[in-house]
């Protein structure tokens, strides 16, 4: 830059026109009260600052315990029983079998029947009326259960034979044995019992409830009774069994007979009819004995 | 001299210095209380020393001044907030810079009216130092103590602001 240039320019801005300043009024001009408010202002709004963040802290603590309270259930839902979801039947009348249990202390004895235990258990009694009670296997995840669809909800008819047993033997009757039966299939499993004809026992009321806790859809279902004769079948689909029980009313006794087979399997009544025979012929001789 | 508390005649460019050096970390913090803002609070400061050098002839009392120093800072402060409540987030010495531009005087000839308009070209910092050595007449060392910048940082800011500036001209033909 040369010295012409640098003249040129100090000539031009030693002409700039110089600006305006109200000096007066910047010596007048006290803004001090309102800075002071405007301070004070801040300082309240900086203290609150730090309490919305404790009280968003704590909203979202109570937002988190909330979701862990609500979720709680579900997490347990796994352990709970697996048919707390089955939509429930009607309430059944009072279950004789379990009135029994509740007048009998000690109800647990092997049962002769295919099932491994018995049905009166602890987990039975406490389960919901008609629910499933599948095969109980403790190595066994529910979820690997029976694939089996039942068009009703499953009720074990193995449970009638379960009722008259601890019937039997909390009024003392002895299970008599057909030993016909085995030679002509092992895969039939028959019993018969002899019951007094008492209104103590009242056997005819009580087969007359159990048949009526069954659904009547479900599967074999066969419910044909008299004053004289009670016949009840049923069957077990899933494992693929038929029941049948009959309970007749013989000379001031009720024989009670009950038998379980393959489904399909041929039975006969042979072994039935000459038990029934030789009651009958033993209540004849009693019969005559007593005249004489 | 310590403990003089009036100026002989008005403040003279040393005394303005020294009241600047002494305070302006307080007026700073002042500044600083009031926006939170480092930034903001330079900027306000630095208006309010500015206004103190262009008032200096009125101010013969060096309590008075101090005095006029923070009540002019809270005025730059309230003002700029209440212009922020208004408009936005401009920065004071835009602000000032606009205001100063809005209350400039046309220029009566063509060159004066290219020197604003070379002026204006230059960076807000440039622009800056140069109005304050050009238009209010201040030495280095009286920028230096305004603005907190080292003194040999005004003087080459400035500088480079001038080459620039003659640059421009040379190419309307001015120079």
């Amino acid at each position: 830059m040369n010295e012409d240039m640098e003249k040129k320019l100090d000539q031009l801005l030693a002409e700039m026109p110089k600006r305006k300043y109200d000096l007066d009024a910047w010596l007048a001009e006290d803004e001090t009260a309102e800075f002071d408010r405007i301070v004070s202002e801040q300082k309240k709004s900086a203290k609150i600052k730090p309490l919305r963040r404790w009280l968003a802290a704590a909203a979202c603590l109570i937002l988190i315990i909330g979701i862990g309270v609500t979720l709680w259930p579900k997490e347990e839902q796994p352990t709970a029983p697996l048919t707390a979801k089955k939509p429930e039947l009607p309430k059944p009348p009072p279950d004789p079998e379990k009135t029994l249990t509740d007048s009998v202390n000690t109800i647990a004895a092997p049962v002769r029947s295919l099932r491994t235990e018995s049905p009166l258990t602890a987990d039975k009694e406490s389960a919901p009326y008609g629910q499933i009670s599948a095969p109980e296997d403790p190595n066994l995840h529910y979820a690997a259960l029976t694939t089996t669809e039942d068009s009703v909800p499953y009720q074990d008819p193995a449970r009638v034979d379960d009722y008259i047993f601890h019937l039997a033997e909390h009024y003392q009757v002895k299970q008599g044995e057909l030993t016909c039966s085995q030679p002509i299939d092992s895969s039939v499993v028959s019993s018969v019992y002899v019951f007094p004809d008492k209104d103590e026992i009242n056997l005819f009321s009580r087969l007359l409830q159990v048949a009526c806790w069954y659904d009547s859809k479900a599967p074999g279902y066969h419910l044909n009774f008299s004053q004289q004769q009670f016949f009840f079948e049923l069957k077990d689909m899933r494992r693929q069994l038929q029941y049948r029980w009959i309970a007749e009313r013989i000379n001031g006794r009720i024989l009670f007979y009950s038998t379980q087979a393959p489904i399909g399997a041929k039975e006969s009544s042979a072994c039935y009819q000459q038990y029934r025979d030789e009651l009958m012929y033993q209540n004849s001789i009693n019969i005559k004995n007593k005249k004489i | 001299m310590e403990g003089v508390l009036a100026f002989i005649g008005c403040m003279t460019t040393i005394e303005y210095e020294e009241i600047v050096q002494r305070m302006r970390p307080r007026l700073v913090k002042l500044g600083g209380s009031f926006f939170q803002d480092d930034e903001l609070a330079a900027d306000a400061v630095q208006e309010a020393l500015l206004r103190l050098w262009l008032l200096r002839e009125r101010v013969n009392d060096e309590n008075y001044a101090e005095a006029l120093l923070i009540r002019m800072t809270k005025n730059v402060c309230v003002s700029e907030w209440r212009r922020r409540q208004k408009h936005g987030m401009m920065r004071i010495e835009e602000t000032s810079r606009v205001l100063s531009d809005e209350g400039q005087p046309m220029a009566d000839d063509d060159n004066q009216r290219l020197l604003q308009e070379a002026i204006r070209t230059l960076s807000p910092q440039e622009q800056q130092l140069f109005r304050m050595r050009q238009e209010m007449g201040m030495d280095i060392p009286q920028i230096a103590a305004v603005t907190g910048l080292l003194p040999r940082s005004v003087s080459h800011v400035i500088s480079v602001a001038r080459s620039k500036i003659v640059e421009q001209l040379k190419r309307k033909g001015i120079l």
